[in-house]
């Protein structure tokens, strides 16, 4: 079954993506493989920020520099991104630690698990909960990040005399264009994530007073309001820093 | 004349703004301030606590060797609200050093207390703080498209709500979601873009992309053996798991298939509107090229809203004895199986919104030179 779904996916990303198919597959997998190996890495006890942010930059490598090469673009982007995430990784322990948002949510702790493992990990789980927020929202972080940085540079292309500020605004103008569907991606995927949830809530008749501040929903919608957070700023961020980027490799040239 | 006149539109137009702002930033301090206060809404006694008493109770071993602290807490507080209010409470609580089931509290929580412990923290405040910036922050940086971002997202969590509201039970959750998905799918992309052509071609192509994926899913569900939906997260005791699944599926994949159509049929209609005269096969050629630098990312970005969720539990049982391979096969098929079907829908959702898009566009320019 899932060898099968795996396998039609392998072949619809050959069939339309070509060569730059097969090396997004590549990345992906490397990806899966970090991913994994964070979980690991966590499981036997390892710091877990440390490895949140060894896992990050081994991340944004694979997604920026594997696929889309070692260039002024890239290397704009990741910046960006890292000047985002530690900014907003402190902000995110920060709530996490005042709303007590880490551990097992209400439903998981009311499943069957509970019974039969031993919960004592010797594992922060206000810590884990940090990790798996700044994780997930980095997928979207380098997509607009890349985004800005790719667009600013083509039109450094076009007009190599631009102005400094003229290339910040251009860079920001797109980010806006593609912000309004990111938002809505980041929506849907948890809409889709708390589907079950709904149900399972309608039937134990909650109470709406005690739905609103549960740690299920709070755990899901931190998670989508960061992932917008740290897109909108990673806009201005990345647009100035190519930008400073482009005068910065004109001037080596010139003084070349 | 003329230039005083446009110097003083322009501050006009400044101060506009900057009324706005200060207009936005009242509003959002008022609603922090609202929530902050708003105990008096709720039915449940909250409790404040004033102070906190912490001894370490004793050492246990960890599922891994190691040492693991266990706390005592004696919170002391006042209840806030009801008929209780003014009512001191002397609250018990115990965790360890993980904090998995039971949480450390501080001296300012406020904690909703029933029977004699605590059932819950509250949490409206901060969802208040976090919300309210993130508004600001879409309108500040992004301005008028950032405020569209709000009321189409605002819309589409209505729809949810109301939509959920309205069906009784989980029993025909499918029907319901598969009707929800076209209102959502109509409001965030005309919302976002406009009525337009491409508005039009997007549209068609998420509906068409989405029952693709579907079709594939049940083909290949019909023809292996069947998903073992006992795995699946949160399940308890519902008694229709493969249509909660299906709805999953399909919301779930519909803001990334959104998102490559809308771009896709964006760029191309730019390229139609600048060039009428191009060919079918130039067209199809750059909406690839698009697809290329979208299509990786956006797996990317399914990929890392997916698996970081599953952390917490893959600890657990990793910590438990559990070998990584095991939980792959036997504890999360569900989800990589989610996982592949949705990024197979955004993959196929590139040739799909290019041969859409192009067709209609080309059309609307052969009817304009027509009536020419």
């Amino acid at each position: 079954m899932l060898i099968i779904l795996g396998l039609i996916l392998m072949i619809v990303v050959v069939l339309v993506g070509g060569d730059r198919g097969v090396m997004s597959l590549i990345a992906l997998a490397g990806n899966i493989l970090c991913l994994s190996l964070a979980i690991w890495l966590y499981a036997v006890g390892a710091p877990v920020f440390l490895v949140t942010v060894g896992a990050g930059i081994f991340i944004s490598c694979i997604t920026l520099f594997y696929q889309n090469g070692t260039n002024i673009k890239t290397w704009s982007a990741f910046l960006a991104v890292a000047i985002t995430m530690c900014v907003l990784f402190a902000f995110i322990y920060l709530v996490v630690w005042k709303s007590g948002a880490g551990g097992l949510n209400e439903i998981q702790a009311a499943g069957e698990d509970v019974f039969y493992y031993n919960m004592n990990l010797d594992i922060s789980m206000p810590k884990v909960a940090t990790a798996v927020i700044v994780l997930s929202t980095l997928g979207a972080v380098i997509d607009m990040a890349l985004t800005v940085t790719t667009s600013v540079y083509e039109v450094k292309c076009h007009k190599p005399d631009i102005k400094m500020n003229k290339l910040v605004q251009s860079g920001m103008k797109i980010g806006k264009d593609v912000i309004g569907t990111t938002v809505n991606t980041l929506l849907f995927a948890y809409l889709g994530e708390s589907l079950l949830l709904f149900a399972y809530l309608r039937m134990q008749n909650y109470s709406i007073e005690l739905l609103l501040n549960s740690k299920i929903l709070f755990q899901n919608c931190i998670s989508m309001i960061f992932g917008a957070i740290a897109c909108i700023m990673v806009m201005p961020v990345s647009a100035v820093l190519i930008a400073k980027n482009c005068e910065l490799f004109d001037w080596m040239e010139n003084s070349k | 004349m003329k230039k005083y006149g446009k110097r003083i539109s322009r501050y006009l137009m400044k101060n506009k703004r900057g009324r706005f702002y200060c207009v936005a930033g009242v509003l959002y301090l008022l609603a922090i301030l609202f929530v902050m206060n708003d105990v008096w809404l709720y039915q449940t006694p909250i409790v404040k606590v004033t102070k906190v008493v912490t001894i370490v109770e004793g050492k246990s071993k960890s599922t891994r060797g190691t040492e693991e602290t266990k706390y005592k807490q004696s919170l002391y507080g006042k209840i806030i609200n009801g008929e209780d209010k003014g009512k001191e409470v002397r609250i018990a609580n115990e965790y360890t050093t993980t904090e998995m089931l039971a949480q450390k509290y501080h001296k300012g929580d406020r904690v909703f207390y029933k029977g004699s412990s605590i059932i819950g923290v509250k949490r409206d405040t901060m969802l208040a703080v976090m919300l309210g910036f993130l508004a600001l922050l879409l309108i500040g940086i992004a301005g008028k498209q950032g405020g569209l971002t709000i009321i189409t997202a605002m819309l589409n969590i209505l729809i949810f709500v109301i939509g959920f509201w309205m069906a009784d039970d989980t029993s025909e959750i499918l029907s319901v979601c598969s009707r929800l998905i076209l209102f959502f799918a109509v409001v965030t992309l005309v919302g976002l873009n406009g009525i337009h052509r491409k508005t039009f071609a997007a549209l068609l192509t998420t509906l068409c992309v989405l029952f693709m994926i579907m079709g594939i899913f049940d083909l290949v569900m019909q023809h292996m053996e069947e998903l073992d939906y006992s795995t699946m997260e949160y399940l308890g005791s519902i008694d229709n798991p493969d249509e909660i699944f299906h709805a999953e599926i399909l919301l779930s994949g519909l803001g990334a298939i959104m998102d490559v159509a809308v771009a896709i049929s964006v760029a191309l209609s730019e390229i139609v509107e600048q060039k009428p005269e191009v060919k079918f096969v130039e067209l199809f050629r750059s909406g690839r090229e698009i697809g290329y630098d979208i299509m990786g990312t956006m797996i990317n970005v399914l990929l890392f809203v997916f698996g970081c969720g599953l952390i917490p539990t893959c600890l657990i049982r990793m910590n438990n004895e559990v070998r990584f391979v095991t939980i792959v096969k036997l504890h999360i098929p569900c989800e990589l199986c989610r996982f592949f079907v949705e990024s197979i829908g955004i993959v196929l959702a590139i040739p799909v919104s290019i041969l859409i898009t192009a067709v209609m566009m080309k059309l609307s320019v052969k009817k304009r030179k027509k009536r020419c």
